[in-house]
């Protein structure tokens, strides 16, 4: 015979439960030993001594845990330890379980790279190269499907999905890169034509930073992959704590307990129960055959157990005193060893396989390349000039005119040895950095700092460097520059706030109002503190504080910055057009002619005619006309192609960075043989209109980009404090422009309170942008007469400068019927970190 | 830079009056940023476990007030903070072979 396994009295009677169905028909039945019947099974059994709980035996149904079914709760503090460590173990999975996923992430993203690389590879390319490329595809696939093993709910469509995903984002990463390598090489091409051409090299710089960007975001973004493979991780807490007990250890453990366990339990049900058949249906408790709810349950890989010997726990466990789950045996196997939490380490070690059966798989040893290793074979993305690693948080620095045959060997030896100081601060800093764990942070940090132009940076360094010596300066440092670009990288209005509190502790420390000085020093301070403070912020948080509109582009692999690092500069375009010139050697497989161009600030679709032709297919004719009149006439006629079909204010808007291409109307050779035979044929009177144009007269106003409804403030509360820090920021810089005796004489006055800024006929406050650049200033202020506002040139010069600077640092195009207010306004909505 | 004055200062002090106008220009910049990235890490250090997941929901908020009463609150004295890695870096800068009167044994200056 084999009796079935029978719970019946057994728990029922240790755990003090009655046994209420087993009573004799008729007895009355109640809850307490003492009220049991002496025919009970329970008085019978407590007759032979059986009863008395030994807290460390462990029992059928009666768990660690609250376990519903045995009708009964732990006291409080039964077991905390052995609970402690289950929660541990809890935790030590998740930890485990996110490593994977991280890895798995790497995983994918090699595996789109190594995809988009065979898409590329050109029919001449060798069939060894090829294959290379097939081996190594089939390599990561073994480990994909290798973690893919050891997590649960994996779903094969998901990874599909994401792969494709990846794949869109790299493709979209390399043609911006491609687009901005083209427009930067349409830069340069008009720097050289025109090289004392200012805005020439302005657009040069901007391209190059541009540029140089993406290729630095696209290296990021490989720098990230390869540190998400597992190759930089500390070690894991199972190291950390010298934990030897290996996961693969823990799976085989776990299949022989349980089949040692439900033959114990049987052994032990046997022992207990009396040979008494008259047993009802409801006491038979079937033995509960839980599935460990723990990673290893979920995705067990074959794991090669050749012993067939049991735990050693299990010898020591009463027969009578068995367990149901198999974290209590984990438990129990902690107070045995000490040891409990497995291997979790996800990167097979060479003498070691998880995996033994994999399909794919053609060398288990072997470890993930990095993508350095990767890189060298030029899988994904542009050409790489130098190792990835650290150059993201810490470049290697390097003079820009290192190479210059003008240095001096003195020089020459004076910067081989700054270099190596650098390097000597930069090393240990670094060590801390990564021993802080604060990559990201000094990473973001690093960013920030990168897209504020020269000026600013040396502004704020020579405060940081020099802030001793800065209270006795004899004149402050001008600070608009760093103000603006500052407040406007995201981190506005913390900025504010942190200049208050510099000013008043500065105050507070002299006890003497503060000398213009200080209060540059104090805006500075701020201004490099809400650098540091917007490198602190969340990744997430920070592309969405600086970038909102970002979120909006599909497939964008990360934030570019927002900021033209050169567009601000007002005295450094030498230098800054030497510091681009490291980006020139990228610039090498451009095509030579250009129909794309980029709206700037103050385009028109007629200027950016004017531009394509004067630098693409058709420049080297165009260029070549001296006629005044037939150059018009030919813009005029591209211009018109371009905005067929537009309404008058649909032509007029154009917005900073959109792009034209010219290429089509380029492409229709009768049309533009057409043109051009046209304007070396011009009548008298064609002539005479062309004439009597006033300079740009088919010029619409400047681009008039109105503001994208989701970028408008949402309630009147985001209204109110929109406007108030636009008043903030504006008051400061008014005073910087129009207030005190800096600007042309006038007194000491805030500067709203200037009447440059407050007359009523002439002051800017009340003016639109568009009055303001159409105001026709009768008079200099050297004259002697006073003028003020739009009727003062300088004024007007400055002020124009101003909203041209905001639009520089934010992004935003101006808006002709807008205030100055109200365009400050517009550029914090769509810099700060304002909720949409 | 705009202040000649702060530039003259800088330039003695650091060593480098014998470069070219441009180079100058960057190693001012380069030790800005160093010491903004000390000063990166040594907030980041002063923060706990705790602290910085309490930073990161503060900054969701996006209200600059609590993360000024955050930053009072976690690293009260800020300015000193800075103050110092300003002086770790330029002592390291000094120590490494920059400064003046490193510039001056080599004859530079």
């Amino acid at each position: 015979m084999s009796k079935p396994f029978k719970f019946q009295t057994t728990p029922q009677e240790i755990t003090d439960v009655p046994i209420v169905s087993s009573a004799p028909a008729g007895q009355k039945t109640s809850e307490t030993p003492e009220d049991w019947g002496p025919n009970s099974i329970g008085a019978q059994l407590k007759a032979k001594g059986i009863g008395n709980i030994d807290a460390k035996v462990r029992r059928p149904g009666s768990s660690s845990r609250n376990h519903e079914g045995n009708g009964k709760k732990v006291a409080p503090g039964f077991l905390r330890a052995e609970i402690e460590d289950i929660h541990k173990l809890e935790k030590d999975a998740e930890k485990h379980l996110t490593k994977l996923r991280n890895d798995k992430e790497g995983v994918l993203f090699i595996l789109a790279g190594l995809k988009i690389k065979v898409g590329q590879l050109s029919e001449s390319v060798s069939e060894a190269e090829r294959n290379g490329y097939l081996e190594q595809i089939k390599k990561t696939e073994g480990w994909l499907a290798q973690v893919n093993r050891e997590l649960p709910n994996h779903s094969p469509s998901e990874d599909q999905n994401e792969l494709e995903s990846k794949i869109k984002r790299w493709e979209a990463g390399e043609r911006d890169w491609e687009r901005e390598k083209a427009q930067a090489k349409s830069a340069e091409n008009r720097l050289k034509n025109n090289p004392a051409d200012g805005k020439a090299m302005g657009r040069a710089n901007r391209a190059r930073t541009e540029k140089a960007a993406t290729e630095l975001e696209l290296k990021r973004i490989a720098q990230e992959t390869r540190d998400l493979v597992g190759k930089n991780q500390p070690p894991s807490l199972a190291d950390q704590e010298g934990i030897s007990y290996t996961h693969e250890k823990a799976v085989s453990d776990r299949k022989e307990w349980e089949e040692k366990h439900k033959k114990a339990q049987a052994d032990a049900v046997l022992e207990a129960v009396p040979a008494d058949d008259s047993l009802s249906p409801q006491e038979v408790v079937v033995i509960p055959d839980e599935t460990p709810n723990t990673v290893e349950a979920a995705q067990e890989p074959a794991a090669d157990t050749t012993s067939n010997d049991a735990p050693a726990i299990l010898n020591n466990v009463p027969a009578e005193a068995t367990a149901n789950d198999w974290q209590e045996e984990a438990i129990t196997n902690f107070e045995e060893t000490g040891k409990t939490v497995p291997n979790w380490d996800f990167i097979p070690e060479k003498t070691e396989s998880l995996v033994t059966d994999t399909p794919n798989e053609t060398d288990s040893s072997s470890e993930i390349p990095t993508l350095t290793e990767m890189a060298d074979a030029e899988f994904v993305g542009p050409p790489r000039q130098e190792q990835l690693g650290q150059e993201v948080a810490f470049e290697k620095f390097e003079f820009s005119l290192k190479t210059s045959p003008d240095l001096t060997p003195k020089q020459a030896d004076l910067i081989a040895q700054l270099e190596k100081t650098i390097d000597a601060i930069q090393n240990p800093l670094e060590e801390r950095v990564v021993a802080a764990k604060a990559e990201g942070p000094v990473r973001r940090m690093g960013k920030y700092w990168k897209e504020l132009s020269l000026p600013t940076k040396l502004l704020v360094s020579g405060v940081l460097i020099g802030g001793g010596y800065t209270a006795g300066l004899a004149a402050a440092p001008v600070v608009i520059g760093a103000g603006i670009a500052v407040r406007l990288l995201g981190a506005a209005a913390l900025f504010l706030t942190v200049e208050e509190k510099f000013k008043n502790d500065a105050t507070k420390k002299s006890g003497a109002p503060l000398t213009d000085a200080e209060e540059a020093r104090s805006t500075l301070l701020a201004g490099a503190l809400a650098i540091v403070v917007a490198g602190l912020l969340p990744a997430a948080l920070h592309e969405y504080a600086v970038n909102p509109l970002l979120e909006k582009l599909p497939d964008f692999p990360t934030e570019k910055p927002l900021v033209e690092a050169t567009a601000y500069s007002d005295s450094s375009l030498a230098l800054e057009q030497k510091l681009g010139e490291a980006n020139l050697s990228a610039l090498s497989n451009v095509p030579e002619t250009d129909s794309l161009v980029v709206a700037e600030t103050g385009d028109s679709r007629w200027s950016m005619s004017e531009r394509a032709l004067a630098s693409g297919p058709y420049a080297d004719e165009f260029n070549a006309i001296e006629s005044t009149e037939e150059r018009t006439h030919i813009i005029d006629a591209i211009k018109d192609k371009l905005t067929q079909g537009m309404t008058v204010e649909q032509a007029n808007l154009i917005n900073v960075g959109e792009e034209i291409d010219f290429s089509k109307i380029f492409e229709d050779k009768d049309f533009m043989d057409n043109i051009f035979s046209n304007a070396d044929n011009l009548t008298p009177a064609q002539i005479e209109n062309i004439q009597n144009y006033e300079a740009t007269p088919q010029e619409p106003s400047p681009s008039s980009a109105t503001m994208p409804a989701e970028m408008q403030p949402q309630n009147s509360a985001m209204v109110a404090g929109l406007t108030e820090q636009a008043n903030k920021i504006l008051s400061n810089d008014l005073d910087q422009l129009f207030g005190s005796s800096k600007f042309l004489g006038f007194g000491f006055v805030a500067g709203a309170a200037s009447m440059h800024w407050k007359d009523p006929k002439f002051g800017f406050a009340n003016k639109t942008i568009g009055e303001i650049e159409n105001a026709r200033p009768v008079a200099s202020s050297g004259s002697g007469e006073k003028t003020y506002g739009i009727n003062n040139r300088e004024a007007k010069d400055a002020i124009l400068k101003y909203v041209g600077d905001i639009e520089a640092v934010s992004g935003i195009s101006r808006i002709p019927t807008e205030t100055v207010s109200q365009s400050i306004e517009r550029a914090l909505l769509k810099t700060s970190a304002l909720p949409k | 830079m705009n202040n000649q004055e702060l530039r003259e200062i800088l330039v003695r002090e650091l060593g480098i009056g014998g470069l070219p106008d441009e180079a100058q220009d960057e190693i001012v910049a380069k030790l800005g940023e160093i010491i903004l990235k000390s000063l990166t890490v040594a907030i980041f250090e002063k923060l706990s476990t705790g602290a910085r997941e309490e930073f990161e929901q503060i900054s969701a908020k996006n209200d600059h007030t609590l993360v000024q009463e955050f930053l009072e609150k976690n690293i009260p004295n800020l300015s000193e903070l800075m103050e110092a890695e300003v002086k770790k870096t330029l002592q390291n800068f000094n120590e490494k072979g920059g400064g003046e009167e490193k510039a001056k044994e080599r004859g530079m200056e």
